[in-house]
């Protein structure tokens, strides 16, 4: 008997302990998505729209539902969607976006649901799913295109192609009425999906997107507010409290290829310097999961190895140079080539001490630029596109140019529109009359897709711009970095010394999309897996790939701290490529004495380079100093900050700002239902009412019992 | 929706003792000065909790042993209380502090030394409070901060956008957390009347029905962090049980007429004397 009940206690016993663990039922009750399991729709604006969203201060609360399909996606009632966040896979959402932004004012939210297994760098989002998605617009960058007012735009009259971004849905151009996230982890997706099973009829799941942004309206509306709010600001010193927006904007790398023979203070000739630019910036609505695979990291690639072969080769004396400009802003109306042209044209493009020398409008002889390669599967496929009015001018440079590549006859598209690229802006630069023709610069656009074809990436500006550049792409691509460098040899030095080195061009194409296996590539002892891991670090920290947005611009930003990831990377790998060890350094506060030295032979800004550990090294932290002639310019709006008429779009450079916002929040959890709710408040009723007969009858009954007061 | 749900939880769980309060208690300023007394008293048993909480550093994760420890305080905290109140358990007159309670009697019918008294700076006693009084007003004090504590993380954990239940929770979780919580305060003031009762009686065996139950309410409170529904119901009617004996008890052990307060529960007599006013 005994030992029944001493059995029967203690497992009485066990049971209370198991359950008697504490955990507070907060912790319980709300699963926080990590920051790195999800990217939030950020908002901002132009001169006139907002674009993208936001959620309430508090953040906006709904009842989790999901729509696989576009028929789940139909068949939702308005009474479905109030009060509550539907979740749909990325497919869905690239389909129907123009649909899903227009889902009734009641839908408090949007999840879009991109799992990180179909993430991975085999992933193909277009060809696996036979979905192109695409956040940019049809016509990208038109508003400010070189043929904008009279001439038209990029994408009609009787010269334009067909629209260029066929696959653009303008998701990230949109202003959504609510808050949207990207979900891109597999285990909180399940966590979602999970969280249904757990429904019943007096609860269900809810969810709340936190992602409050402070700026509204236009950037002129932005800009101008903390006018307003000035006093307040005085008053109480809560002076970062009101600043609501900034100016969209980075920093462009410059490296010139003749800088140690051509010292700052030297006046360059006319038409003596060639331009090779590449883009370093995309975008997606999802701030911080803008991959550029696709669309920027073979002409990145080709642009490193060219500037190394160049670097590697002697440079002669000629008195020309070649300039090999990565141009960052660009998917926001041009914003960097932009500030190109602009400090171009007003004498103030490098030239200042520590630089290259001076370069203005009438030293370029001529423009090439690597727009979209990433299908080039052989040179047969690459098409060069000048515009037709500028090419009457100045055909013979051209014609050159493009014998020069290798290119045959029918690859020359001189009798169509250009396609979006920072070129434009070079042959109509702001400010510039409308009726004025274009500047007779000879330039080329590079590009995979030919006459009458749009753009051949259908992720073109997107959270899933992830494709791997094939193998056979990256072999063509090496034939045309060898052609270019070739090409840019001659002009500098009338000799073709500059050779491309195939296995270092693969090794960029991988460095570029992550893969630090690349090192073992790349030429020297200072570039190490452990380093390119901390690169990755740096620059992969949200979501395990290489961000290529473009945030507010931070005057003191460094081109390798802060900002674009992928302008990070690229700065470090062209430093690579183009710097120079510096013998017998190998201490920082060695290397940073050199910046004083009277280095006037090389002209060049000797900075310290540390290999083994990117940022935040102490003096003592030895690495390879390198002795680099790269620049980073502002690639920033031009437009002063207090001029709210321009940046009301009234003039001709981006007006394109972004809000400040909280760090974005995403919380699962149940919730009760209408009627559940108003059970327990009507049983609370209840109970009060009937204590109050109690309380009151049972005074009545014992107040024999439990005399009160007694008078003294 | 999670409002509703607040306020339900919170009229459930306080409204009795609410009532309780403006109807009985704060019409007499002496019996909310020994309310709020009674109160902090019960913040010491759980403030002693707390210290040896923090002393036995292995057992912190284990709401069991807290929960035993803080048991063990409370009824300590509860006679101890009584014997402050008392002024060192004196038949009659004042002690040597302000406020000295002092009573005799045990179960004869109630005479003038019956009262708690006061001495006015005179020595001379002043009879203020009568002891079932007295006690009954310190119940509802231990009773109001033991349900408030077990129940105010929780409204603030459901004030926000969700509710229980991610975590397994059922749905009544919340139901049953709040009539537990109002089962506390109402067993509260049974086991301090019962206490007062048996120490001013003599009779210490009653005591075990107030620490057993309140051990054994408490312990099985645990059982409502289930997933299951009906183990949930296990501590409520358990609680009810055990409020049902205390009830009887107390109302044993202050000689009331058993007929004539359950009468008078359901009886409309007290609104009739309103409208007689």
């Amino acid at each position: 008997m005994f030992t029944r009940n001493g059995a029967l206690v203690l497992l009485l016993v066990a049971v209370l302990f198991r359950l008697g663990s504490c955990e507070r039922l907060r912790d319980r009750s709300y699963y926080k998505l990590p920051q790195a399991a999800f990217s939030a729709c950020v908002r901002r604006f132009n001169g006139t729209h907002q674009a993208g969203c936001s959620s309430s201060l508090g953040g906006n609360v709904g009842r989790l539902i999901f729509a696989d399909t576009a028929a789940e996606l139909d068949g939702l009632s308005r009474d479905d969607t109030a009060d509550a966040v539907l979740a749909v896979p990325a497919e869905l959402f690239a389909l129907q976006a123009a649909k899903l932004h227009g889902l009734p004012g009641g839908l408090q939210g949007l999840l879009v649901l991109y799992s990180e297994s179909e993430r991975d760098f085999t992933f193909d989002f277009a060809a696996k799913t036979g979905v192109n998605i695409s956040e940019d617009s049809a016509c990208p960058n038109d508003r400010l295109s070189a043929y904008r007012g009279s001439r038209g735009g990029s994408c009609s009259g009787p010269q334009a192609s067909p629209a260029w971004n066929a696959a653009g849905t303008s998701a990230a151009l949109l202003d959504w009425s609510f808050p949207v996230a990207l979900v891109t982890k597999s285990e909180q997706i399940f966590t979602l999906k999970n969280c249904t099973q757990r429904e019943s009829s007096l609860r269900h799941c809810a969810i709340e997107l936190r992602t409050p942004m402070h700026g509204a309206a236009s950037s002129v509306t932005c800009l101008r507010r903390p006018q307003y709010t000035s006093l307040i600001s005085a008053l109480t010193s809560i002076s970062q409290l009101m600043h609501f927006c900034g100016p969209m904007g980075d920093l462009s790398l410059v490296w010139t290829a003749s800088s140690t023979a051509m010292p700052t203070n030297t006046v360059r000739a006319p038409a003596s310097v060639m331009l090779i630019l590449a883009r370093l910036d995309s975008f997606s609505m999802f701030a911080s999961n803008s991959p550029a695979s696709g669309t920027l990291t073979p002409a990145i690639a080709v642009l490193l190895a060219v500037a190394n072969a160049l670097a590697s080769s002697s440079n002669g004396t000629t008195g020309r140079d070649v300039a090999i400009v990565f141009v960052n802003g660009d998917s926001w109306d041009y914003i960097g080539s932009q500030r190109l042209v602009h400090d171009l044209h007003g004498n103030q493009l490098l030239g200042e001490s520590g630089q290259p020398a001076r370069i203005n409008a009438s030293h370029v002889h001529s423009i090439i630029e690597l727009g979209e390669l990433s299908n080039l599967e052989s040179m047969d496929q690459l098409a060069a596109y000048t515009d037709p009015s500028v090419y009457r001018v100045v055909n013979s440079t051209v014609d050159s140019h493009v014998k020069s590549l290798g290119l045959k006859s029918d690859a020359l598209i001189s009798d169509r529109k250009l396609p979006p690229a920072s070129t434009q802006t070079f042959l109509r630069p702001p400010g510039s009359k409308e009726s004025a023709p274009l500047q007779p610069v000879p330039a080329l656009l590079l590009t995979d897709h030919k006459r009458d074809q749009g753009f051949r990436n259908r992720n073109y500006n997107s959270f899933a711009d992830l494709r791997p550049t094939p193998s056979g792409v990256v072999q063509t691509l090496a034939t045309l970095a060898d052609r270019i460098a070739t090409l840019a040899s001659q002009f500098l030095t009338n000799s073709s010394a500059a050779k491309v080195d195939d296995n270092l061009l693969k090794a960029y194409v991988d460095c570029l999309q992550g893969d630090a296996t690349c090192q073992h590539a790349i030429s020297g002892a200072n570039v190490t897996k452990s380093w390119l891991d901390k690169v990755y670090a740096a620059t992969n920290s949200i979501n395990g790939l290489i961000g290529a947005y473009v945030y507010e611009y931070q005057s003191r930003f460094l081109p390798n701290q802060g900002g674009n990831h992928l302008r990070y990377l690229t700065y470090l790998l062209l430093s690579n490529a183009t710097g120079d060890i510096v013998p017998g350094v190998t201490k920082r506060s060695d290397c940073l004495a050199l910046n004083t030295a009277n280095d006037t032979v090389s002209a060049g800004l000797p900075v310290f380079y540390d290999l083994t550990s990117v940022s935040g090294a102490s003096n003592n932290v030895s690495g390879v100093c390198l002795r680099l002639s790269l620049t980073a310019l502002p690639a920033v709006s031009p437009i002063d900050s207090s001029d709210y008429n321009a940046w009301s779009g009234s003039g001709d450079f981006s007006t394109w700002t972004e809000s400040q916002w909280e760090t974005p929040t995403v919380r699962l959890f149940m919730r009760p239902t209408r009627s559940w709710g108003a059970a327990h408040l009507l049983f609370g009723v209840a109970v009060l009412l009937l204590s109050l007969q109690f309380v009151l009858g049972a005074k009545h009954g014992l107040e024999a019992n439990f005399p009160v007061s007694v008078a003294p | 929706m999670t409002l509703l749900e607040f306020f339900g939880c919170s009229l459930i769980s306080f409204s009795p003792a609410l009532i309780m309060f403006i109807f009985t208690v704060a019409n007499n300023p002496l019996k909310i000065i020994i309310l709020t007394c009674s109160a902090f008293f019960w913040l010491l048993s759980l403030l002693l909790s707390s210290i040896v909480w923090f002393a036995v550093v292995p057992l912190r994760k284990q709401l069991v042993f807290s929960m035993v420890v803080s048991i063990l305080f409370q009824e300590a905290i509860r006679i101890a209380f009584y014997f402050f109140i008392n002024g060192g358990g004196g038949s009659s007159g004042g002690g040597g502090g302000a406020a000295a309670a002092s009573s005799a009697g045990g179960s004869e019918p109630l005479t003038d030394a019956d009262q708690v008294t006061l001495t006015a700076g005179t020595g001379r006693p002043v009879k203020i409070l009568h002891l079932h009084s007295l006690s009954y007003v310190c119940g509802l004090g231990f009773g109001f901060m033991a349900g408030a504590f077990s129940m105010v993380n929780l409204l603030a954990d459901i004030s926000g956008p969700g509710s229980v239940g991610l975590g397994g929770e059922h749905e009544g979780f919340l139901l049953v957390s709040s009539v537990l919580a109002l089962m506390f305060v109402f067993l509260n003031i049974c086991w301090t009347v019962v206490t007062f009762v048996c120490i001013e009686d003599r009779r210490l065996y009653f005591l075990a029905y107030v620490w057993g139950s309140h051990l054994l309410c408490s312990l099985l409170t645990l059982l409502n962090s289930s997933a299951s529904p009906l183990l949930s119901l296990v501590p409520i009617m358990v609680s009810l049980t055990c409020a049902l004996i205390g009830l009887l008890l107390s109302l044993h052990l202050v000689e009331a007429n058993l007929a004539g307060f359950f009468t008078s529960l359901v009886s409309p007599a007290w609104m009739l004397r309103v409208c007689r006013r």
